[in-house]
Protein backbone atom coordinates (compact mmCIF):
# COMPACT_ATOMS: atom_id res chain seq x y z
CA UNK A 1 0.00 0.00 0.00
CA UNK A 2 1.45 3.35 -1.00
CA UNK A 3 1.58 6.26 1.40
CA UNK A 4 -1.33 8.23 -0.11
CA UNK A 5 -3.84 5.35 -0.06
CA UNK A 6 -2.76 4.42 3.47
CA UNK A 7 -3.52 7.95 4.73
CA UNK A 8 -6.87 7.95 2.90
CA UNK A 9 -7.93 4.63 4.42
CA UNK A 10 -6.77 5.72 7.89
CA UNK A 11 -8.84 8.92 7.64
CA UNK A 12 -11.88 6.96 6.47
CA UNK A 13 -11.55 4.61 9.45
CA UNK A 14 -11.30 7.57 11.77
CA UNK A 15 -14.55 9.00 10.47
CA UNK A 16 -16.25 5.63 10.98
CA UNK A 17 -15.09 5.50 14.59
CA UNK A 18 -16.28 9.05 15.23
CA UNK A 19 -19.76 8.50 13.83
CA UNK A 20 -20.07 4.98 15.23
CA UNK A 21 -23.32 3.24 16.14
CA UNK A 22 -26.15 5.46 17.38
CA UNK A 23 -26.01 4.05 20.91
CA UNK A 24 -22.52 5.47 21.45
CA UNK A 25 -23.87 8.97 21.56
CA UNK A 26 -26.30 7.93 24.33
CA UNK A 27 -24.16 7.11 27.35
CA UNK A 28 -27.06 6.63 29.78
CA UNK A 29 -28.43 3.43 28.31
CA UNK A 30 -31.74 4.17 26.66
CA UNK A 31 -32.15 7.58 28.33
CA UNK A 32 -31.84 10.22 25.62
CA UNK A 33 -28.81 12.29 26.65
CA UNK A 34 -30.44 14.62 29.20
CA UNK A 35 -30.01 18.32 28.59
CA UNK A 36 -29.86 19.28 32.26
CA UNK A 37 -28.95 22.94 31.65
CA UNK A 38 -32.02 23.50 29.48
CA UNK A 39 -34.16 21.46 31.88
CA UNK A 40 -33.21 23.62 34.87
CA UNK A 41 -34.06 26.75 32.84
CA UNK A 42 -37.37 25.34 31.56
CA UNK A 43 -40.52 27.08 32.79
CA UNK A 44 -43.04 24.24 32.60
CA UNK A 45 -43.11 20.64 33.76
CA UNK A 46 -43.73 19.32 30.24
CA UNK A 47 -40.74 21.25 28.95
CA UNK A 48 -38.56 19.85 31.76
CA UNK A 49 -39.55 16.27 30.93
CA UNK A 50 -38.95 16.88 27.24
CA UNK A 51 -35.40 18.12 27.90
CA UNK A 52 -34.63 15.23 30.26
CA UNK A 53 -36.35 12.25 28.69
CA UNK A 54 -37.16 13.29 25.13
CA UNK A 55 -40.45 11.97 23.82
CA UNK A 56 -40.59 8.88 26.05
CA UNK A 57 -44.21 7.97 26.93
CA UNK A 58 -45.39 9.20 30.34
CA UNK A 59 -47.83 7.60 32.76
CA UNK A 60 -48.81 7.78 36.42
CA UNK A 61 -47.70 4.71 38.33
CA UNK A 62 -48.38 3.37 41.82
CA UNK A 63 -44.90 1.82 41.71
CA UNK A 64 -43.38 5.26 42.29
CA UNK A 65 -43.53 6.24 45.95
CA UNK A 66 -43.22 9.94 46.72
CA UNK A 67 -43.40 10.94 50.35
CA UNK A 68 -43.51 14.50 51.67
CA UNK A 69 -45.35 16.07 54.61
CA UNK A 70 -48.87 17.32 53.77
CA UNK A 71 -48.36 20.69 55.44
CA UNK A 72 -45.27 22.82 55.89
CA UNK A 73 -44.33 26.42 56.60
CA UNK A 74 -42.25 28.92 54.71
CA UNK A 75 -38.65 28.89 56.02
CA UNK A 76 -38.98 25.19 56.98
CA UNK A 77 -36.94 22.53 55.28
CA UNK A 78 -39.31 20.01 53.70
CA UNK A 79 -38.02 16.42 53.59
CA UNK A 80 -38.89 14.57 50.39
CA UNK A 81 -38.35 10.87 49.72
CA UNK A 82 -38.67 9.11 46.37
CA UNK A 83 -38.37 5.36 46.01
CA UNK A 84 -39.47 2.73 43.57
CA UNK A 85 -39.06 -0.97 42.92
CA UNK A 86 -39.38 -0.38 39.19
CA UNK A 87 -36.86 -2.65 37.47
CA UNK A 88 -34.35 -0.86 35.23
CA UNK A 89 -34.84 2.62 36.67
CA UNK A 90 -32.19 4.93 35.19
CA UNK A 91 -33.07 8.44 36.33
CA UNK A 92 -35.21 10.36 38.84
CA UNK A 93 -36.53 13.90 38.45
CA UNK A 94 -38.25 15.94 41.17
CA UNK A 95 -40.39 18.88 40.07
CA UNK A 96 -42.23 21.66 41.90
CA UNK A 97 -45.30 22.59 39.88
CA UNK A 98 -45.82 26.20 41.00
CA UNK A 99 -42.35 27.57 40.51
CA UNK A 100 -40.80 29.72 37.82
CA UNK A 101 -38.38 26.87 37.05
CA UNK A 102 -40.04 23.61 38.15
CA UNK A 103 -37.07 21.21 38.15
CA UNK A 104 -35.72 20.86 41.70
CA UNK A 105 -33.37 17.88 41.36
CA UNK A 106 -32.34 15.33 38.78
CA UNK A 107 -30.55 12.07 39.61
CA UNK A 108 -28.82 9.84 37.08
CA UNK A 109 -28.51 6.33 38.47
CA UNK A 110 -25.56 4.29 37.29
CA UNK A 111 -25.39 1.58 39.94
CA UNK A 112 -27.48 3.01 42.77
CA UNK A 113 -31.02 1.80 43.53
CA UNK A 114 -34.05 3.91 42.75
CA UNK A 115 -34.04 5.80 46.04
CA UNK A 116 -33.44 9.47 46.70
CA UNK A 117 -34.14 11.86 49.56
CA UNK A 118 -33.51 15.57 49.86
CA UNK A 119 -34.89 18.67 51.60
CA UNK A 120 -36.76 21.40 49.74
CA UNK A 121 -37.76 24.96 50.53
CA UNK A 122 -41.24 25.91 49.29
CA UNK A 123 -42.81 29.35 49.12
CA UNK A 124 -46.39 28.46 48.31
CA UNK A 125 -48.84 25.57 48.23
CA UNK A 126 -47.86 23.37 45.33
CA UNK A 127 -47.92 19.93 43.84
CA UNK A 128 -44.66 17.95 43.94
CA UNK A 129 -44.03 15.33 41.29
CA UNK A 130 -41.52 12.53 41.07
CA UNK A 131 -40.69 11.15 37.63
CA UNK A 132 -38.73 7.94 37.21
CA UNK A 133 -37.33 6.91 33.84
CA UNK A 134 -37.07 3.18 33.19
CA UNK A 135 -38.00 0.69 30.50
CA UNK A 136 -38.08 3.50 27.89
CA UNK A 137 -40.95 5.27 29.66
CA UNK A 138 -41.46 7.89 32.37
CA UNK A 139 -43.49 6.85 35.44
CA UNK A 140 -44.76 9.58 37.72
CA UNK A 141 -46.32 10.16 41.13
CA UNK A 142 -47.48 13.42 42.67
CA UNK A 143 -48.48 14.81 46.04
CA UNK A 144 -49.88 18.14 47.21
CA UNK A 145 -47.97 20.06 49.87
CA UNK A 146 -49.82 22.92 51.57
CA UNK A 147 -47.58 25.77 52.68
CA UNK A 148 -48.91 27.76 55.63
CA UNK A 149 -47.71 31.06 57.02
CA UNK A 150 -46.22 30.58 60.48
CA UNK A 151 -47.97 27.24 60.98
CA UNK A 152 -51.39 28.81 61.72
CA UNK A 153 -53.27 27.20 58.88
CA UNK A 154 -53.28 30.22 56.55
CA UNK A 155 -52.33 28.76 53.22
CA UNK A 156 -49.91 30.66 51.06
CA UNK A 157 -51.36 30.49 47.55
CA UNK B 1 -13.17 22.17 52.46
CA UNK B 2 -13.44 18.63 53.75
CA UNK B 3 -15.08 19.89 56.94
CA UNK B 4 -18.01 21.21 54.89
CA UNK B 5 -19.00 17.74 53.70
CA UNK B 6 -19.93 14.74 55.81
CA UNK B 7 -20.88 11.20 54.81
CA UNK B 8 -22.70 8.62 56.85
CA UNK B 9 -23.45 5.06 55.82
CA UNK B 10 -26.59 3.31 57.06
CA UNK B 11 -26.88 -0.40 56.47
CA UNK B 12 -30.30 -1.82 55.77
CA UNK B 13 -31.10 -5.48 55.22
CA UNK B 14 -30.05 -5.48 51.57
CA UNK B 15 -28.76 -2.05 50.62
CA UNK B 16 -26.51 0.59 52.09
CA UNK B 17 -27.83 4.13 52.31
CA UNK B 18 -25.26 6.86 51.68
CA UNK B 19 -26.15 10.15 53.41
CA UNK B 20 -24.23 13.25 52.35
CA UNK B 21 -24.56 16.50 54.30
CA UNK B 22 -22.94 19.66 52.95
CA UNK B 23 -22.68 22.94 54.86
CA UNK B 24 -23.78 25.33 52.10
CA UNK B 25 -26.09 28.39 52.06
CA UNK B 26 -27.96 27.26 48.88
CA UNK B 27 -29.21 30.79 48.34
CA UNK B 28 -31.08 31.32 45.13
CA UNK B 29 -33.74 33.14 43.22
CA UNK B 30 -36.57 30.92 44.47
CA UNK B 31 -37.08 32.64 47.83
CA UNK B 32 -39.17 35.77 47.35
CA UNK B 33 -40.01 35.89 51.10
CA UNK B 34 -36.36 36.25 52.05
CA UNK B 35 -35.26 39.86 51.48
CA UNK B 36 -31.63 39.12 52.33
CA UNK B 37 -31.38 36.28 49.85
CA UNK B 38 -33.20 38.26 47.15
CA UNK B 39 -30.38 40.77 46.90
CA UNK B 40 -27.63 38.17 46.85
CA UNK B 41 -26.20 36.38 43.84
CA UNK B 42 -27.64 32.87 43.58
CA UNK B 43 -25.23 30.42 45.15
CA UNK B 44 -26.21 26.78 45.03
CA UNK B 45 -24.68 23.36 44.54
CA UNK B 46 -25.08 22.42 40.90
CA UNK B 47 -23.88 18.87 40.99
CA UNK B 48 -23.06 16.14 43.49
CA UNK B 49 -21.41 12.85 42.53
CA UNK B 50 -21.52 9.62 44.55
CA UNK B 51 -18.71 7.11 43.91
CA UNK B 52 -17.96 3.64 45.25
CA UNK B 53 -14.28 2.69 44.87
CA UNK B 54 -13.91 5.44 42.27
CA UNK B 55 -16.85 4.26 40.15
CA UNK B 56 -19.78 6.64 39.83
CA UNK B 57 -23.08 5.22 41.12
CA UNK B 58 -25.20 8.37 41.01
CA UNK B 59 -24.95 11.91 39.67
CA UNK B 60 -27.25 14.44 41.30
CA UNK B 61 -28.03 17.78 39.63
CA UNK B 62 -29.55 20.41 41.93
CA UNK B 63 -31.36 23.73 41.77
CA UNK B 64 -31.95 26.58 44.26
CA UNK B 65 -35.20 24.84 45.35
CA UNK B 66 -33.05 22.68 47.63
CA UNK B 67 -32.87 23.97 51.20
CA UNK B 68 -29.68 25.22 52.86
CA UNK B 69 -27.20 22.64 54.15
CA UNK B 70 -28.43 20.03 51.66
CA UNK B 71 -28.81 16.46 52.86
CA UNK B 72 -28.97 13.87 50.08
CA UNK B 73 -29.49 10.15 50.43
CA UNK B 74 -29.02 7.46 47.82
CA UNK B 75 -29.13 3.71 48.23
CA UNK B 76 -26.59 1.27 46.80
CA UNK B 77 -26.73 -2.52 46.73
CA UNK B 78 -23.67 -4.65 47.30
CA UNK B 79 -21.38 -2.28 49.20
CA UNK B 80 -18.90 -4.51 51.01
CA UNK B 81 -16.66 -3.95 53.99
CA UNK B 82 -13.58 -1.94 53.04
CA UNK B 83 -15.20 -0.22 50.05
CA UNK B 84 -14.38 3.46 49.72
CA UNK B 85 -17.39 5.78 49.40
CA UNK B 86 -16.73 9.25 47.99
CA UNK B 87 -18.98 12.28 47.57
CA UNK B 88 -17.88 15.22 45.42
CA UNK B 89 -19.76 18.45 44.73
CA UNK B 90 -19.30 21.81 43.07
CA UNK B 91 -21.43 24.95 43.16
CA UNK B 92 -22.22 27.60 40.57
CA UNK B 93 -19.55 29.95 41.94
CA UNK B 94 -16.74 27.46 41.41
CA UNK B 95 -16.35 26.18 44.97
CA UNK B 96 -16.13 22.47 45.48
CA UNK B 97 -15.84 19.87 48.19
CA UNK B 98 -15.22 16.22 48.74
CA UNK B 99 -15.56 13.65 51.49
CA UNK B 100 -14.54 10.03 51.72
CA UNK B 101 -15.24 7.20 54.10
CA UNK B 102 -14.50 3.50 54.29
CA UNK B 103 -17.40 1.11 54.80
CA UNK B 104 -16.76 -0.62 58.14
Amino acid sequence: MDRRSFIKSALGGGVLVLTGPDSWSKPYDSVPTPNTKAAFRATSEAEVLHHLFGDAPRQASPQIKLWAPDVTTTYLQLPVKISSDLPGARAIALTVQRASTPLAAFVLLSGASCFFTTRLLLNETTRLSAHVFGNKAVFSAATLVRVTRGGYGMHVR
Amino acid sequence: MADRTRIRLQKNEQATEVLALVAHPMSGSERPHDEKVKTEEPNFIERMDFLINGNSVAKVFLSPHIAWNPLMTISVDGVSTGDKVTVRWHDNQGRNGKAETINQ
